[in-house]
């Protein structure tokens, strides 16, 4: 019971924040934006029109949902609320895993909601277009998680936000094109796995998987064992 | 002036923030250079140029000196946003612009202070940072390597514009917002290859006067626009750029409650 009760507490906390719900909006605002920029490229350029342009606009909305993951992790570390909800929950291991499920919850939906935002925009109607939105959602939603942990395992915004945008958004397309048989950063995984909605390539699951361990281990870690 | 501006640079050069951003800005664009300019050199000794977006050499070096802008955007950001990181309940939980705003009350001479520091502390960054990354990216080309033309100096000082620029640019927009999160998470990724800039300027021509746009036609030969500014045109739209992120950056500070 005091599990679905600090759920809902954290949750609560996540909406009533201003800076949460700017960061979606703007999200939401960015993913019209993009998506028109990205179709009327397309158009210029003589390029085909179809699902694999709505696959390129997690490229740019990636920023939303990483600023957002910082953002929740970071925000109790600014003043003193973490203190609060730690005498709240004493419980730390509850703590983080309600903090990590509330905002999973608000960044899926935040990721869903932007990319029906981008669809509805393109005016795209090919089929299997299901398949591509939940894909794009669920890379939205894993580069969210990740700059989650990250802000939880660094909690000092600048630090956090300059790590994780570092490695999620900014160094990707450059290792990319400098080493593209070695898809080894986060998002690049999970662009080859969860973007295209296919998990054939074990060995990419495996990164994907190693990264998570890697960072949940350290936030928790972090979290539970350290003051603060 | 002389004892605020000594108080800014301790200030600074004692954030390890700072240090950290600094390093960003010369290992980035050094690493990238490197790891580029081998790999075009072997494809283009081995004529496997395939996998390549350009097998043109005149802008190897140069091209990699926009990722330096990473560290600056850092820098620009730390610079000020540091004052209004809140400190821990040991030290009363305040703020450290309550302190310099005691200790400092004169508002205008802190900000001038802290900009000329900025703008001081990035030029020094760029002199070692252009000289290396060019440098070493003529040397791993060999005999691929474009000669270094009478434009050397033109180009130079564009990097030198385009990185005072983005860091006047980050330092207004933390100011502004008073946190370093909106400037870090918007210039980052716009200093990256999925950049908002280059997008837009596959939609429009109009975003050869956005900062970035406008100063890659100072120091490289290809443009993402199709009538990149003239060199003139460039400097004078960058130094709007500047003078307006100053003037935000000084009206904020000056006239609104801390």
């Amino acid at each position: 019971m005091t599990g679905i009760w600090a759920f809902r507490a954290e949750v609560q906390k996540l909406i009533t924040l201003p800076a949460t719900l700017l960061t979606i909006g703007a999200t939401l605002i960015g993913a019209l934006v993009v998506s028109h920029a990205v179709l009327t490229s397309a158009r210029i350029s003589g390029g085909t029109i179809g699902a694999p342009l709505l696959q390129r606009v997690p490229e740019y909305l990636a920023l939303g949902t990483v600023t957002l993951g910082v953002l929740a992790a970071t925000s109790e570390h600014q003043g003193n609320q973490v203190h609060t909800s730690l005498l709240a929950v004493p419980q730390r291991g509850l703590l983080i895993t309600t903090k990590v499920t509330a905002f999973l919850l608000i960044c899926a939906t935040t990721a869903v909601a932007a990319m029906a935002v981008a669809w509805v925009a393109m005016g795209l109607t090919d089929p299997g277009m299901a398949k591509t939105l939940a894909g794009a959602s669920a890379h939205l939603t894993v580069a969210g998680l990740f700059a989650h942990l990250i802000g939880i395992g660094v909690r000092h915004m600048i630090g956090a936000a300059t790590t994780a945008i570092t490695l999620l958004v900014v160094v990707p397309p450059i290792w990319e094109l400098l080493l593209p048989k070695a898809p080894w950063l986060p998002t690049l995984a999970s662009a080859r796995t969860l973007l295209i909605w296919s998990i054939s390539d074990l060995f990419i699951v495996g990164i994907l998987t190693a990264w998570g361990v890697l960072t949940v281990g350290v936030a928790a870690a972090r979290f539970v064992f350290e003051d603060g | 002036m002389m004892s605020t501006l000594r108080a800014e640079a301790i200030k600074l050069a004692t954030l390890p923030s700072v240090w950290l951003a600094s390093t960003l800005a010369v290992v980035f664009p050094v690493l990238f250079a490197v790891t580029n300019a081998q790999m075009l050199r072997q494809a283009l000794a081995t004529g496997q140029t395939s996998g390549l977006l350009s097998t043109s050499t005149a802008n190897e070096g140069w091209g990699q000196l926009t990722f330096g802008v990473v560290g600056i955007v850092v820098f620009g950001v730390v610079a000020i946003s540091s004052e209004y990181t809140q400190n821990t309940q040991a030290v009363d939980g305040s703020r450290q612009v309550s302190t310099t705003m005691a200790a400092l009350p004169k508002r205008l001479a802190v900000l001038v202070a802290k900009l000329v520091l900025v703008v001081l502390w990035v030029l020094v960054l760029g002199a070692i940072t252009i000289p290396v990354t060019v440098a070493t990216t003529q040397v791993l080309l060999g005999p691929y390597a474009t000669p270094l033309g009478p434009d050397l100096m033109v180009r130079f000082a564009g990097v030198l514009a385009y990185w005072v620029v983005m860091a006047l640019l980050s330092f207004m927009l933390a100011t502004l917002t008073r946190s370093g999160l909106v400037p870090l998470a918007f210039l980052l990724t716009n200093a990256s290859m999925v950049s908002f800039s280059l997008l837009l300027a596959k939609v429009t021509d109009l975003a050869r006067f956005l900062p970035d746009i406008a100063a890659y036609s100072l120091f490289l030969t290809e443009s993402p626009v199709s009538q990149p500014l003239a060199t003139v045109s460039a400097i004078i739209v960058l130094t709007i750029w500047g003078a307006a992120s100053c003037g935000v950056a000084l009206c904020t500070y000056v006239l609104r409650d801390a």
